[in-house]
C-alpha cells in the first residue's frame, strides 16, 4: 500500500446546508477577523475560505508525510475482537496514525501549518497543547522544517505529561505552562486562581497573544478550523483506498474535531454526494469531561476563552468551562469545529460520552489483545467500539481511527495498571 | 450605502454624485447587530441607530428620498423573521427590486420557500447571498431559483481583506452557477482589483466600505472619484435592472 493521497478534502463543498460564517464577537470594536492576517499562515486562511472541494497538498508537504510515515495502516483488530468474545460475529479494524513519527495523527496538519508559517517568513510558530499530542506535533515540524517553536501546554499536563514535555524540548521547542505569567490573560487566570490547571481555550489565547506581539510569529491551530481538519483528511481518503469492505460504523475520538473529521469526511462527503456509505453511522467519542457534542448547545462562541480570535457556531459547554484535568487532556476543549458540529445538528453524527475509568479499562483490554497501548484519547473510540460490537448484527464491520498511542501516556495507566496488579478491579466492567 | 448615512439630507446628496457611476444601490437598513460587516460599515450602522433609524420605520425613509437608480435592500433576516411579509410589502412599495438576507441560507436554511413565495407575491425579485465557504449544490439551487443576482461575499466580513485567493473563487462560483448574474463584494478597493473580478467571472462588483470610509472622513468627493476610476476601469456587463 502506497497510496498518498495529493489533495485535502473540504467538506464545505458538499454540506447539507451552507457552514454559519466565523463572526467578530459584537461588543468589541476592533475586528477579530481583520486580526487573523498577524496571527494565522496566510495560506491557512485561504484554505479557511475557499470554495474547492480539493485542496492541492503542496509537493514539500507530501514529501514530509512521507517521511513521516504516511500512509498510516489499517489493521484487522482480530486479537481484539476475540477478547471481546465477538470474532467471526463482528469484523473490526483500526487506522492506526499513532504509527506517525510523532506518535498521533496531528503531524498531518503540524507539517502543513508550519510550512506554510515559514513560507510567509516567520521565524518561530507558536501553538497550544493539551497532553502534549499536538505540542509534540509542532515541535517535530518545526524542527523538521528549520523554524522554533513556542508551545503553550495546560498547566494540568504540563505537570503530569513530564515524558512529552521533555519530548519537546528535546526537539528545540520552548514548553510554557498555561496560564502563565508572559501574557495578560495567563496572568488575569493566575489572579483569579492561583492553581488554575489551564484549559485549552486559556491555552489558545495566551499563544495567540504571545503571537501578536511580534510579527515574525505564526499561529498554528491544533484542531477546530475547517482548514485545519481539512488538512487531516489524509487519514480518511487513505482509508477509503485501504477498506476491504464498507464499514457499518466508523469511530473517532472529539475533542475539537480533527480526529474524527479527518477520518471520517472522505466517507461522509460520499454519502452527501450518493456516491456510498449510505448504511454507515458515525459515531463520535469524547470525555464525560468535556461532552460538548453530547450536552453542549449549538450557538456562537468564542474559539478562544479570552476572545483574541472570532465566534465560531458550534456546539459548545461555553469558553469559560474549566473542565476537570484528566488523562486525555487533548478532548478538553470546549466546542468542537464549525462543520462537524452542523453534522451532528444534522443527524449524520452521533456522540457518545464516557468517563475515564472506562475508558481506560478499554484500553487496557485492547493493549493486551492487540499489543498496541492507545493514547487515552483514542481509548474514547476503542471504548465506544466495545459498546457497538456487542450490539451490532452479525456481520457487521466496524472501523476506528486510533489517533494515537499512549508510550508518553503512562501516567495515565498507572493507576489502573496498580489496581489490576493487585487485582482491586478486573479489565472488564461487571 | 447604509440608509440615512450620515444625514439623510446627505445621504441623498450622495447617492445623486455617485448616480453617474454606478449601476445599482445596495441600501442597508441600519442594525444594533451587522454582524457580517466589518468595522467601517458597523459604524454607519451604529450611527443611524443612535438617530434612530432602524428596522421597519427605516424603510420608509426611502419614500422621502429619490433615487434616480434602480435599487436592491440589504437587511438581516434575523431582525425581521417576525415581519418578513410586512418587510417585503415595505420594500415593495418604495420600490426596491430585491431584498437581499445574507444571513437567509446560513441561519434560516430552511425559510428560503418562504423567502421566495412572500417576495413574488409582493413583486418583488429575489437575491441570493453566498460566502466563500459554501456548498456547490447550494450555489447550484441558488442558480435554479433564477434570481436577479447571486452575491459572493469574498471576505469573511465587508471592507476586511484576508489573504484569500478571491479570483479563483468567483471562477468556482462562475463553473457552478452557469450565466446566472453574478455580483462580488467585501473589500474591493481598487480598480485593478474590480477590473481582475470581472475578468475572472464576476458581472458586477459592490464596493462599499472603500466608499463610507470616505465619507466618513467627509470626503464625498474622493467617494465619488473612487466610484468614477472602478466604474471606468470595468465594463459593466449588461446588468438585469438594465442599467450600466
Amino acid at each position: 500500500m502506497t497510496y498518498l493521497p495529493s489533495y485535502w478534502y473540504n467538506i464545505v463543498a458538499d454540506l447539507p446546508v451552507p457552514l454559519p460564517p466565523l463572526l467578530d464577537p459584537p461588543e468589541y470594536e476592533s475586528s477579530r477577523i481583520a486580526q487573523l492576517t498577524k496571527i494565522l499562515p496566510s495560506r491557512i486562511i485561504d484554505e479557511e475560505y475557499t470554495l474547492n472541494r480539493l485542496i492541492r497538498i503542496p509537493e514539500e508537504v507530501r514529501a514530509v508525510y512521507r517521511k513521516i510515515g504516511r500512509p498510516t495502516p489499517l489493521i484487522r483488530a482480530e486479537g481484539f475482537e476475540k477478547a471481546l468474545g465477538v470474532h467471526r460475529v463482528v469484523t473490526i479494524y483500526y487506522k492506526y496514525e499513532g504509527a506517525l513519527l510523532a506518535g498521533s495523527h496531528k503531524l498531518n496538519t503540524a507539517v502543513p501549518q508550519v510550512y506554510y508559517a515559514k513560507t510567509d517568513g516567520a521565524s518561530e510558530v507558536v501553538t497550544e497543547t493539551g497532553a502534549g499530542q499536538w505540542g509534540l506535533a509542532v515541535s517535530m515540524a518545526a524542527a523538521m522544517l528549520g523554524v522554533k517553536a513556542a508551545i503553550f501546554m495546560t498547566r494540568s499536563s504540563y505537570l503530569s505529561k513530564v515524558s512529552r514535555r521533555i519530548a519537546m524540548e528535546a526537539l528545540g521547542a520552548k514548553v510554557i505552562p498555561s496560564p502563565s505569567r508572559r501574557t495578560k490573560t495567563g496572568k488575569n487566570a493566575l489572579y483569579r486562581n492561583a492553581h488554575h490547571p489551564g484549559t485549552l481555550g486559556l491555552a489558545i489565547t495566551e499563544a495567540v497573544e504571545y503571537v501578536l506581539a511580534s510579527p515574525y510569529r505564526r499561529y498554528v491551530a491544533g484542531s477546530v478550523l475547517e482548514s485545519v481538519i481539512t488538512h487531516q483528511t489524509v487519514i480518511g481518503q487513505e482509508v477509503l483506498h485501504q477498506m476491504p469492505e464498507e464499514p457499518d460504523y466508523m469511530v473517532a475520538c472529539v475533542g475539537g474535531g480533527s480526529n474524527m473529521a479527518g477520518f471520517t469526511y472522505p466517507a461522509i462527503g460520499m454519502k452527501l454526494r450518493g456516491e456510498g456509505f449510505e448504511k454507515t453511522k458515525f459515531i463520535a467519542a469524547e470525555s464525560a469531561a468535556a461532552p460538548r457534542l453530547s450536552r453542549g448547545e449549538y450557538r456562537y462562541d468564542g474559539l478562544d476563552t479570552g476572545l483574541v480570535l472570532p465566534l465560531a457556531k458550534m456546539y459548545t459547554l461555553g469558553r469559560e468551562y474549566v473542565p476537570p484535568p484528566i488523562h486525555a487532556a487533548g478532548l478538553r476543549y470546549h466546542g468542537a469545529s464549525s462543520s462537524l458540529s452542523l453534522l451532528r445538528k444534522l443527524g449524520y453524527i452521533k456522540a457518545v460520552a464516557y468517563e475515564q475509568e472506562e475508558v481506560l479499562r478499554a484500553a487496557i483490554l485492547f493493549a493486551r489483545s492487540e499489543g498496541i497501548i492507545p493514547a487515552p484519547e483514542s481509548a474514547h473510540a476503542i471504548k465506544a467500539v466495545i459498546d457497538i460490537s456487542h450490539k451490532a448484527p452479525k456481520g457487521s464491520v466496524i472501523i476506528f481511527n486510533l489517533s494515537g498511542h499512549g508510550l508518553l501516556d503512562t501516567d495515565a495507566y498507572e493507576s489502573i495498571c496498580n489496581e489490576l496488579v493487585t487485582g482491586e478491579i478486573s479489565v472488564f466492567n461487571d | 450605502m447604509t440608509l440615512g448615512y450620515p444625514d439623510v439630507s446627505k445621504f441623498s446628496e450622495i447617492l445623486e454624485n455617485l448616480a453617474p457611476y454606478v449601476g445599482f444601490y445596495e441600501i442597508g437598513i441600519p442594525t444594533r447587530n451587522p454582524k457580517y460587516d466589518g468595522p467601517t460599515i458597523r459604524t454607519t450602522h451604529y450611527h443611524m441607530v443612535r438617530s434612530g433609524i432602524t428596522g421597519l420605520e427605516a424603510l420608509k425613509l426611502l419614500d422621502k428620498i429619490e433615487i434616480i437608480k434602480p435599487f436592491t435592500i440589504m437587511a438581516y433576516l434575523s431582525e425581521f423573521i417576525a415581519q418578513l411579509r410586512l418587510f417585503l410589502e415595505e420594500a415593495a412599495a418604495v420600490g426596491a427590486l430585491c431584498v437581499l438576507f445574507p444571513d437567509l441560507a446560513f441561519e434560516y436554511p430552511e425559510m428560503i420557500d418562504k423567502y421566495i413565495e412572500e417576495s413574488e407575491r409582493v413583486g418583488l425579485r429575489t437575491c441570493f447571498f453566498a460566502s466563500s465557504r459554501f456548498p456547490h449544490q447550494w450555489l447550484r439551487l441558488y442558480a435554479a431559483l433564477n434570481p436577479l443576482y447571486i452575491y459572493l461575499g469574498l471576505q469573511p466580513a465587508t471592507g476586511i481583506k484576508l489573504p484569500i485567493f478571491v479570483e479563483k473563487n468567483v471562477r468556482i462560483a462562475r463553473l457552478l452557477i452557469g450565466d446566472r448574474y453574478l455580483v462580488v463584494g467585501f473589500a474591493i478597493r481598487t480598480p485593478e482589483v474590480a477590473l481582475s473580478l470581472i475578468k475572472n467571472g464576476a458581472d458586477a462588483i459592490v464596493i462599499g466600505s472603500a466608499i463610507i470610509e470616505r465619507i466618513i472622513n467627509n470626503d464625498v468627493k474622493g467617494a465619488v472619484e473612487l466610484a468614477h476610476k472602478i466604474h471606468a476601469s470595468i465594463n459593466i456587463k449588461n446588468h438585469p435592472t438594465g442599467c450600466r
